[in-house]
C-alpha cells in the first residue's frame, strides 16, 4: 500500500511545479535566439527588443534617432562634449526616480562591458543639473548612433550587486522582468509608470525558439501571437492557416560569399569579378528566397538611401563574360571542365553553418552555378565560429556568411569599421579576409569626424564603390524578415531595421 | 536455419544493393544536376519522383543515397565489430584485472550515447563522412566487446580447449582457431542489425544538419530539406521515408534471421 | 541462502557506488580531454556562444580568455577542477555564468520529467502486449506485435515525431507543438519517445515470458492442475521479470540519443540540448558536469536493475558477486 502513495507523491511531483503559472490573455512572443544569462552584454539586444531596456535616445523604423530618456541635446563646438536633457518624472521599475545621478553611474557602471559603444572613446560621464554630459577623447560625430549600444541601457542603481556587477535587470522600458527561465524565456509584466505609452497588454511571455520549423508549427498551431523569423517556405501555410498572417518586411542584410584574397585563385580581382558573374542571383533569390526583387547586385540593399546607388554597374548574370575574363587571365580548362593555370586549381571549399536554414542551400546552388564556369566548389556545414577562425589562422578559402549592416547601432559605418577597416582577429562569419585597403579606411575615419549629411554622402558612396570593385566578399541576396502576427493581435508595426517591436503599442481585438 | 538459407539470404541482400546500384548508374540524370527553373516539380515522365527545392531529380538522389549510407553504415560496422571482437577477445584471454578494466571500459562506452556523440564530432570537425564514421563505431563497439566476451568465455570452458591446452597450443592459437568461428555468426548478425540502426543514426544526423556534406544525397537530409515544402513535396518527402525504412526493416530482418540462424 | 543474500548485497551496493564514481570521473576526463584535443579557439567558441553569431567582438573574446583563465596549462585547469569536484562545486558555466549544478538541476528535471512518463507509458503499452505474445507464441497477436515492433525500430524517431506533429496538431489541432509549461506539451515528446522505446521491449518481454513457459517448473506448475495464465501470474511472472529488468536499464543510451531529436524537434529544454550546445560551445565545465551525471545516473540505473533482479530471484546473488 505505501507504495502506492509513493508512486501517486511521484507522479505529483512531475507535474507540479513550473507547469502551473500561465495565463490565456497573455502576449506570446516567439523569437529564434535563446537568452544564455541576464546580463546586458549578452542579452542586451533582446531585452531592448521586448521593451525591457531603454536608453538616452531610441529609434524608428526608418532608423532616424528620437528622444527617449533625454528630451533633448547638444554638441559643444569642438565635438568633445555631448549634453543630454533628461525627461523628468521617469520611474524606474522598482518604483525609484530616474536621476542624472543614477543615469551617471548607470553609465559608469556598463560603458567597460559594451560591445561597439567603445569606439566612440568615452572619457567620462558627469551628472549636471538635470542633464548628463559625455567627455569624449576625440570629436566622434556618430556618437548618437553608438549610444544604442545594447548592451548598454539606462538600469536603475538597484541593477547593481556590492561589486559593481549587474545582478538585475531594472531599467525603464514599458514591460519590466517578473521571472525568467533560461535560457528558454522570460515572462514579463507592464510597467504601469511608463513614462509613454504605456502598454495595453498586462503580460508578455517570450519563448526562444532555435528550430525555424517547430517556430512555424507554433504559428500555424495559433500558439504564438508573434512570431519571428518565419522561413520563406512556410509563408503560404502560416497565411492559410486562419490563425495567423505574415507581415514581411525587408532588412538590411546580405548574404555574401567570403573570399580569401590572399589565396591565389581568388587574388586576382578579376577572378572574382569572373565569380560574381557567374552567379545567377534572381534564380537564387526566386527560389531559395522567395523574391526575385533580394538579388544583390550590390552590398547594400536598396532600401538603404545613401548606401545603395542605382548607377552602380551591377552584378549580373553574365556566363560568357566570366569565362572570357578567365581566358584572359590564362585560366585554361581540364579534361574534367575544371580549369587551372600553373598547376593551381580554379577550385575552393566554402565553409558555411546551419543556422540559419537558407545558407546550406544557397551553398548547393552556388556549387551548380559555378561549375559552369570551371569552379570546384566543395561545401562544409559546421559550427558558425570554425569560419572566422579559419580566417585569422588564414586556412579560409571561402565561405558564406551573413552581414546586418544595421544591428544593434543604427549607423552602417560601425559594422564596416569591425568587417573591412580593422586590423584586429575577426570573430563573426563576416567581413573581409586577407584583404586591405587604405582607401577604405581613410573614408571611414573621415565619416567619423563629420555629422554634416552632404559631407557624409560622397564618403558613403566612396566605400559602396570599393566594396563594388574590389569584392572583398560577394554579396548574393538580401532577405527580408516575416512576422507571423496571430489574428487576435492587432497595432502591429515592422521594425526591421533596429528589429525592436513595440510591445505597448499591441493590443487584442475585442 | 540451414547453410543454404543463410547463402540465399545474404545473396538476395547483395543483389538488392546491386539492383539498386545499377538502376543508379543506368538512369540518365545526375543526382547534383540542378535546374532552378523546374524546383518542386510534381511527379513526370522525366523525374519519376519529381524534382526538390533545387531542381534535382529525387529519384536520381534516393538511388545514390542507398550506396553511400550502406556503405557508411558497413564500415562503421566493420570498424565496429573488429575492435569490439577483439577487444572481447583479449578480455576472454587475459586475467582478471585487464578484463575487468577491459569490460569496465565497455560499460562506460556503453553509457554514452551514440548519435550524441557523432553530432558533436561533427559540430566540432565541420560535418562530412568521417566524424559519422567514427561517431557510430565509437558508440558500437562496446556491444560486440561484450557478446564477444560471454561467448569466448562459454566456450572456452569446453572439455576440447581444455585438451587443446594440454596439447600444448598457444592461447592465442586456440583463440583465433576454436574461439573466432563461434563468435563470428554472432558478430555477423549483430553487424548485419547493427547496419540497420547505422543507417538510422546516419538519417537522424542528416535530419539535424550535421550529417554528410551537401551536396551528397542523403535521405535524413533530403527529408530535413523538403520539409518546409511539405504542402508541395508529399511525394518527394515520402520517397526517401519509404526507403530508409525499407532499407533499416530489410537489415533488421536479416539481422535476426542471422542471430536466429545457429 | 537468504544469510548469503543478506551479506553480498550491501557489498556489491558498495562495490558499484565506488564503480558509478570512478566510472563518472574517467567519463569527465575523457570529456575534458576530447574537448581540448579538438583544434579550434576555446574563448572564441565561448564567446560565439554567448554574444552570437554577429555580435562577437575580439575585446568579448580575450576578456573571456581572461576571466575564465583559459591561457592556463590544462593540466592546472584539470586539476583545480578535480580539486573543486571533491568539495562538490563542479563550477560555473562559461557560456550563461550561472552555477553548473543549478544549470544541470533545471535541465535533468525536466528531462527526468519526460523520460519517465516515456518510460512508463512505453511499458503501460508493451507490458500486456509483450506478456499476451508471449503466452501464445505464434499466434496472431504475436505475429502482430513482431511486425509492428520490426516496424517501429525501423523508423528514426524524427520521423515518428514528425508523423505525430502532422496528425495531431497539424490535422486534429488537440495538441500544442512545442513547448514544456503545460502538461499537454509533455504529451507528444513522450508518445515519440514511448513509440520508439517500446518496439523492442515488447519483443524482449514476449521473448522471456515464452522462455518461462517452457521452463520445466511451469510444466510441474500446469501438472498441479494450474491453468495457463494462473500458473504463470504465480511462477512465470517473476523469472521472466529478470531480463525484462537488465534490458530496460539498457535502453538508457537509446532514451539519451531520442532526447536529443525530441529536444529538438518540440522545443523541450533538457539535458540532451544541454549537452550538446555545451559541446559545440567548448563550456568545459558543463560538459563534464553533464559527463558526471551521465556516468552516475548509468550507473545508478544498472544499479537501481541489479538491486530489482535480486529482489526477483535472489539465486543471482552468489553468481560473480554482483558483477554482469
Amino acid at each position: 500500500m505505501p507504495r502506492n502513495i509513493w508512486l501517486a507523491a511521484l507522479i505529483a511531483a512531475m507535474f507540479a511545479s513550473p507547469l502551473s503559472a500561465f495565463a490565456q490573455d497573455e502576449l506570446r512572443v516567439v523569437e529564434p535566439f535563446q537568452l544564455q544569462r541576464l546580463d546586458t552584454q549578452t542579452g542586451g539586444f533582446q531585452l531592448r527588443a521586448n521593451g525591457v531596456t531603454e536608453t538616452l535616445v531610441q529609434t524608428n523604423p526608418e532608423a532616424s534617432v528620437l528622444p527617449a530618456l533625454a528630451e533633448r541635446w547638444e554638441t559643444s563646438a569642438d565635438g568633445l562634449h555631448w549634453t543630454f536633457y533628461l525627461r523628468p518624472d521617469v520611474t524606474f521599475h522598482d518604483g525609484t526616480s530616474m536621476t542624472p545621478e543614477t543615469v551617471a553611474a548607470s553609465f559608469k557602471a556598463l560603458l567597460p562591458k559594451g560591445n561597439l559603444i567603445k569606439n566612440a572613446k568615452i572619457k567620462d560621464v558627469t551628472a549636471g543639473e538635470g542633464t548628463v554630459t559625455f567627455t569624449l577623447e576625440q570629436p566622434f560625430a556618430p556618437f548618437l548612433a553608438y549610444l544604442l549600444d545594447p548592451a548598454v541601457p539606462v538600469l536603475a542603481p538597484s541593477s547593481f550587486g556590492p561589486d559593481g556587477e549587474v545582478t538585475a535587470i531594472v531599467s525603464t522600458g514599458p514591460y519590466r522582468i517578473e521571472s525568467a527561465e533560461l535560457p528558454q524565456g522570460l515572462n514579463l509584466v507592464r510597467h504601469d509608470a511608463y513614462w509613454g505609452e504605456v502598454a495595453k497588454i498586462e503580460r508578455v511571455r517570450v519563448d526562444g525558439v532555435p528550430n525555424p520549423e517547430t517556430r512555424v508549427n507554433i504559428a500555424l498551431a495559433g500558439e504564438g501571437d508573434l512570431v519571428l523569423e518565419i522561413p520563406t517556405t512556410a509563408i503560404a501555410r502560416v497565411d492559410r492557416s486562419g490563425e495567423a498572417k505574415i507581415v514581411r518586411a525587408p532588412v538590411p542584410r546580405v548574404v555574401m560569399m567570403l573570399v580569401n584574397v590572399k589565396k591565389p585563385q581568388f587574388a586576382d580581382v578579376g577572378i572574382r569579378r569572373a565569380l560574381s558573374l557567374a552567379v545567377n542571383r534572381e534564380a537564387i533569390a526566386v527560389t531559395v528566397m522567395g523574391n526575385a526583387e533580394l538579388a544583390a547586385n550590390q552590398y547594400f540593399p536598396p532600401a538603404m538611401k545613401g548606401w545603395h546607388f542605382d548607377d552602380f554597374k551591377p552584378q549580373t548574370f553574365n556566363l560568357t563574360e566570366a569565362n572570357r575574363i578567365l581566358e584572359e587571365l590564362g585560366w585554361v580548362r581540364g579534361a574534367d571542365g575544371i580549369r587551372e593555370k600553373d598547376g593551381i586549381k580554379f577550385a575552393g571549399m566554402m565553409q558555411t553553418f546551419p543556422q540559419r536554414a537558407y545558407l546550406p542551400v544557397i551553398a548547393e546552388a552556388l556549387q551548380a552555378q559555378l561549375k559552369e564556369i570551371g569552379f570546384d566548389l566543395t561545401i562544409q556545414v559546421g559550427e558558425s565560429s570554425l569560419i572566422p577562425e579559419a580566417q585569422n589562422n588564414g586556412t579560409l578559402e571561402l565561405g558564406l556568411g551573413i552581414r546586418t549592416m544595421i544591428y544593434q547601432v543604427p549607423d552602417p559605418v560601425a559594422r564596416l569599421t569591425t568587417d573591412f577597416a580593422t586590423d584586429e582577429p575577426s570573430t563573426d562569419a563576416t567581413g573581409a579576409t586577407g584583404w586591405k585597403s587604405e582607401a577604405m579606411r581613410e573614408a571611414v575615419a573621415a565619416y567619423n569626424r563629420t555629422s554634416d549629411p552632404a559631407e557624409r554622402l560622397p564618403l558613403q558612396r566612396k566605400m559602396a564603390e570599393i566594396l563594388q570593385d574590389e569584392l572583398p566578399v560577394i554579396p548574393i541576396t538580401f532577405t527580408d524578415e516575416k512576422y507571423a502576427i496571430s489574428e487576435r493581435l492587432e497595432g502591429f508595426v515592422a521594425d526591421p531595421v533596429m528589429q525592436t517591436r513595440p510591445l505597448n503599442h499591441l493590443s487584442f481585438k475585442e | 536455419m540451414a547453410a543454404a538459407d543463410r547463402r540465399y539470404l545474404w545473396m538476395s541482400g547483395v543483389a538488392a544493393v546491386l539492383i539498386v546500384s545499377v538502376v543508379a548508374a543506368v538512369w540518365h540524370r545526375d543526382p547534383l544536376h540542378q535546374d532552378l527553373m523546374v524546383a518542386l516539380a510534381p511527379p513526370s515522365l522525366g523525374f519519376p519522383l519529381g524534382t526538390d527545392h533545387l531542381g534535382r531529380d529525387v529519384f536520381a538522389r534516393l538511388f545514390h543515397a542507398l550506396p553511400r549510407s550502406i556503405g557508411i553504415a558497413t564500415a562503421a560496422m566493420a570498424a565496429a565489430a573488429f575492435f569490439g571482437t577483439s577487444a572481447g577477445l583479449i578480455a576472454a584471454a587475459s586475467n582478471r584485472l585487464v578484463d575487468g578494466a577491459l569490460m569496465r571500459l565497455t560499460d562506460l562506452a556503453l553509457a554514452f550515447p551514440g548519435l550524441l556523440l557523432a553530432m558533436v564530432l561533427a559540430g566540432l570537425m565541420g560535418g562530412g563522412t568521417m566524424p559519422v564514421l567514427l561517431g557510430i563505431s565509437l558508440a558500437q563497439w562496446p556491444q560486440f566487446a561484450r557478446m564477444t566476451r560471454t561467448i569466448a568465455a562459454t566456450v572456452l570452458t569446453e572439455a576440447h580447449i581444455e585438451a587443446s591446452r594440454l596439447a600444448g597450443l598457444a592461447e592465442w592459437r586456440i583463440l583465433l582457431r576454436q574461439v573466432m568461428p563461434r563468435v563470428l555468426s554472432q558478430t555477423m548478425a549483430l553487424a548485419t542489425l547493427g547496419v540497420g540502426g547505422a543507417v538510422l543514426t546516419i538519417s537522424s544526423l542528416g535530419f539535424l544538419g550535421l550529417g554528410l556534406q551537401p551536396p551528397t544525397p542523403e535521405w535524413g537530409a533530403m527529408i530535413t530539406e523538403l520539409l518546409p515544402y511539405m504542402d508541395l513535396a508529399k511525394i518527394q518527402i515520402a520517397a526517401p521515408c519509404i526507403a530508409l525504412f525499407l532499407t533499416v526493416l530489410a537489415c533488421m530482418a536479416a539481422g535476426r534471421r542471422l542471430a536466429e540462424a545457429r | 541462502m537468504q544469510r548469503a543474500v543478506r551479506h553480498a548485497i550491501p557489498r556489491a551496493v558498495f562495490r558499484r557506488v565506488l564503480e558509478a564514481i570512478a566510472v563518472a570521473l574517467i567519463l569527465a576526463t575523457i570529456c575534458f580531454a576530447l574537448v581540448h584535443a579538438i583544434p579550434g579557439d576555446m574563448a572564441l567558441r565561448t564567446a560565439v556562444s554567448r554574444l552570437g553569431v554577429e555580435n562577437t567582438s575580439p575585446g568579448a573574446v580575450e576578456q573571456i580568455r581572461e576571466s575564465e583563465m583559459l591561457s592556463r596549462p590544462l593540466i592546472a585547469q584539470y586539476g583545480d577542477w578535480l580539486g573543486a569536484v571533491v568539495t562538490g562545486d563542479i563550477g560555473r558555466s562559461f557560456v550563461s555564468g550561472r552555477p553548473v549544478a543549478e544549470e544541470l538541476l533545471g535541465a535533468s528535471g525536466y528531462t527526468l520529467r519526460l523520460a519517465a512518463i516515456a518510460w512508463l507509458l512505453s511499458y503501460a503499452f508493451a507490458l500486456p502486449l509483450g506478456i499476451a505474445a508471449g503466452l501464445a507464441p505464434n499466434g496472431a497477436l504475436d505475429r502482430a506485435t513482431a511486425l509492428a515492433a520490426a516496424a517501429l525500430s525501423s523508423l528514426p524517431t524524427f520521423m515518428i515525431g514528425i508523423a505525430l506533429i502532422s496528425v495531431f496538431v497539424l490535422s486534429l489541432d488537440w495538441l500544442p507543438p512545442a513547448g514544456y509549461r503545460r502538461p499537454e506539451h509533455l504529451v507528444l515528446p513522450a508518445l515519440t519517445l514511448a513509440l520508439g522505446l517500446m518496439a523492442p521491449s515488447v519483443r524482449i518481454i514476449r521473448n522471456a515470458v515464452v522462455e518461462v513457459q517452457d521452463a520445466s517448473y511451469m510444466t510441474y506448475a500446469r501438472i498441479r492442475g494450474f491453468g495457463r495464465i494462473k500458473a504463470f501470474a504465480r511462477h512465470g511472472l517473476r523469472n521472466a521479470g529478470v531480463p525484462i529488468v537488465t534490458f530496460a536499464a539498457l535502453q538508457f543510451a537509446y532514451l539519451m540519443d531520442g532526447f536529443f531529436v525530441v529536444e529538438t524537434l518540440f522545443n523541450y529544454p533538457g539535458i540532451g540540448d544541454a549537452m550538446v550546445k555545451a559541446l559545440l560551445a567548448r563550456d568545459v565545465p558543463v560538459v563534464m558536469g553533464c559527463a558526471l551525471l551521465i556516468g552516475t545516473t548509468y550507473a545508478g540505473i544498472s544499479l537501481l536493475a541489479y538491486l530489482i533482479c535480486m529482489a526477483l530471484d535472489p539465486r543471482l546473488v552468489d553468481e560473480g558477486h554482483g558483477s554482469r
